[in-house]
C-alpha cells in the first residue's frame, strides 16, 4: 500500500500509454500498447535467449566498471595525497574529462575490432574519471584534524591511509562509484549498437532492423531493469558501509 | 631548584602567508613556561594567534622562530606524548565511542582486552559506558566532547591542549563539562594548555591566564588565578571573582576592539 502512494505516478503513466495506444491515438505501429510489451517481453524470457542477451550486457559493463574502479581509486587518491603525482596527470586528468567517451568508439573498433574487448576498454575509459575524480576529491577533502589527532594519538605513515584517510574518503568514493555505474551502462548500450552480436543495446538494434517496436520497448525495459537492479545494489553496499555517514548525500 | 617546566616557549614568532596581505605576523616573541600540572588559559580577541600557538606545541604547525621545549626536548611533530581536542570534536565518525577511545592504545600495538579495560575506564570516567556501541552521531555535542575528553585521556598523555574546547556547547553543558574536566584534572594532575576566549572559563579553570594582545599576537600580561581548589559553584560567586573578570575586561577591552576594527577592515 505504501508502494503504491508513492508511486501511484508510474502506474498513471503506463496506464496512459496502454490506452492511448489501445484506443488509437497513437498509431500503435510507433507506440505498441505496454500490454504487448510486456507479453513480448515475457516469451523473450520464457525462451531463455534473453537471459544470453543479459548475461552479456552484464559481463561487458562490470567488466569495464570493475576495471575503473580498480584503476581509479587508488590512482584518485593518490592524487590526491601527493601532489608530486597530481602535479603531471592532473593536467591529463582535466583534458579528458570533457571528452565524450561515445566518439572513441570506432576509433576503438579499428584498434581492438568489433569483440568484447572494444566494448570493455570504452566503458572502462568512460567510468574511470568519473571515480577517479571523486577518489582525488576525497583524499583531499580529508579534515586535516582527522590527520592531526590521528598523529598526535601515535598513527604512523603506513596506518594513516587505512584508519584515516580511505574511510574518511569513502563517502565521496561511493558518489564517484554510483555516477561510474550509470555512465557504464550508457556507454555499453552505445557500444552494443555499433556492431555487436548479442546484448541488450544488439536487441534494441535488431528490433529497429525489423521494425519491433514491441521488441525495442521491451529492450528499452530490460536495460531499465538491470539498470535499476545494479543500483541498488551499490546502493544497498553503500548505506550498509556508510550508516555512520550523517550527511545526506544525493542517493 | 623551582618546579619542573612541562613546556618551555621562548620568544616564538610566527608568521603566515596572508595573500593579498601579504606576510602576516601571527605570533610576536611569545614567552612562556608552563610547570607540570598547572592548567593553562590562553585568552585572546580572535585572530591574535592564541590557537596557532597551542598547534605549534602539537606539532601541527613548525616552529618558524624561537623554541619550544616539552620535558626539554625540542617539539618536531606531534605525537601521544601530548593530546588534543578540538572546539568541533573531531572524532572518527566510523567509529564507535568505544573504538574511538581505543585508538590511541591501538595504533600503538595494545591488545585488545587491555585496551577495552582502559577504554571501559575512561568511559566511565566521564559517563559514557553504557553509549560505548554507538556511534558519534548519535551522540549530543557534550558527549561527543566527553568521548573526545576519554579518547584523549586513553593513551595517558602528560600535556592537554585544548583548542576552545567546550565553545561549540550550550551555556549549561559548558559548565557540566568545565567541573568534568575539573575533577578528571584532580584524579590524573594533567599539564592542560587551553585556548578560550571565555574570560569566565579561564578564571575558572586555570592557575594563570594568558592574555594575548589583537594581531600579532604578544602576552599582554600573565594573570595569576589563586582561588583555592577543588573549585566549584561558588567560585564563581566570590568577591575575588568578580574582580579578575573585571581585571581581565579591563585588558582585553582595547585588544578586542583593536581585532574588531582590524576585522572591519579586511586585514
Amino acid at each position: 500500500m505504501k508502494w503504491l502512494r508513492t508511486n501511484y505516478p508510474i502506474l498513471l503513466l503506463l496506464a496512459l500509454w496502454e490506452g492511448v495506444s489501445r484506443f488509437g491515438l497513437v498509431s500503435s505501429q510507433h507506440l505498441p500498447p505496454f500490454s504487448q510489451c510486456l507479453v513480448f517481453l515475457y516469451e523473450l524470457t520464457r525462451s531463455g535467449e534473453v537471459l544470453i542477451h543479459i548475461r552479456d550486457s552484464i559481463i561487458r559493463a562490470m567488466g569495464g566498471y570493475f576495471l575503473s574502479l580498480l584503476v581509479g581509486i587508488p590512482v584518485g587518491i593518490t592524487m590526491g595525497l601527493f601532489r608530486s603525482v597530481e602535479r603531471p596527470l592532473g593536467p591529463v586528468v582535466t583534458l579528458f574529462y570533457p571528452i565524450p567517451k561515445v566518439t572513441l568508439i570506432p576509433l576503438f573498433i579499428l584498434w581492438l575490432g568489433l569483440g568484447d574487448r572494444t566494448k570493455i576498454a570504452i566503458v572502462f575509459l568512460a567510468c574511470l574519471l568519473p571515480i577517479l575524480i571523486s577518489s582525488r576529491s576525497g583524499a583531499k577533502n580529508v579534515d586535516v584534524r582527522q590527520i592531526w589527532s590521528a598523529r598526535t594519538m601515535g598513527t604512523k605513515d603506513r596506518q594513516l591511509l587505512r584508519l584515516v584517510i580511505l574511510p574518511s574518503a569513502l563517502p565521496y568514493i561511493f558518489s564517484g562509484m554510483r555516477i561510474s555505474l550509470a555512465i557504464s551502462f550508457i556507454l555499453l548500450f552505445s557500444t552494443e549498437m555499433l556492431g555487436a552480436q548479442s546484448g541488450l543495446g544488439y536487441l534494441i538494434i535488431v528490433a529497429l532492423e525489423a521494425v519491433r517496436p514491441e521488441m525495442m520497448f521491451a529492450g528499452v525495459l530490460l536495460i531499465g531493469v538491470v539498470a535499476y537492479t545494479c543500483d541498488r545494489i551499490l546502493l544497498l553496499i553503500r548505506n550498509r558501509m556508510l550508516f555512520w555517514h550523517t550527511e545526506q548525500s544525493a542517493f | 631548584m623551582g618546579p619542573l617546566v612541562k613546556i618551555d616557549i621562548m620568544d616564538v614568532s610566527h608568521t603566515f602567508d596572508g595573500g593579498k596581505r601579504g606576510k602576516v605576523i601571527a605570533l610576536d616573541r611569545v614567552n612562556l613556561k608552563v610547570e607540570d600540572g598547572e592548567i593553562i588559559a590562553l585568552l585572546g580577541p580572535s585572530g591574535c594567534g592564541k590557537s596557532t600557538l597551542l598547534y605549534m606545541v602539537a606539532g601541527f604547525y613548525p616552529v618558524q622562530s624561537g623554541k619550544i621545549l616539552l620535558d626539554g626536548r625540542p617539539v618536531s611533530k606531534p605525537g601521544p606524548d601530548r593530546g588534543i581536542v578540538f572546539q568541533e570534536y573531531v572524532l572518527f565518525p566510523w567509529r564507535t565511542v568505544e573504538e574511538n577511545v581505543v585508538y590511541g592504545l591501538e595504533v600503538q600495538g595494545l591488545g585488545r582486552e587491555e585496551r577495552e579495560k582502559i577504554a571501559s575506564r575512561f568511559l566511565e570516567k566521564v559517563g559514557l559506558l553504557s553509549f560505548k556501541k554507538k556511534y558519534p552521531h548519535e551522540l549530543s555535542g557534550g558527549m561527543k566532547q566527553r568521548v573526545a575528553l576519554a579518547r584523549m585521556l586513553a593513551y595517558n598523555p602528560g600535556i592537554l591542549l585544548m583548542d576552545e574546547p567546550f565553545g561549540a556547547l550550550d551555556a549549561q553543558t559548558r559548565e557540566l563539562m568545565q567541573d568534568e574536566l575539573l575533577s578528571l584534572w584532580a584524579d590524573l594532575k594533567k599539564t592542560i594548555l587551553f585556548v578560550t576566549h571565555d574570560m569566565e572559563e579561564a578564571l575558572y579553570l586555570s592557575d594563570r591566564i594568558v592574555v594575548f594582545t589583537a594581531r600579532p599576537g604578544r602576552v599582554k600580561e600573565i594573570v595569576e588565578v589563586n582561588f583555592p581548589r577543588p573549585r566549584d559553584r561558588k567560585t564563581r560567586l566570590e568577591r575575588d571573582f568578580a574582580i579578575h573578570r573585571d581585571r581581565l575586561w579591563s585588558l582585553l577591552k582595547g585588544e578586542i576592539v583593536k581585532a574588531k576594527r582590524m576585522e572591519d577592515e579586511g586585514r
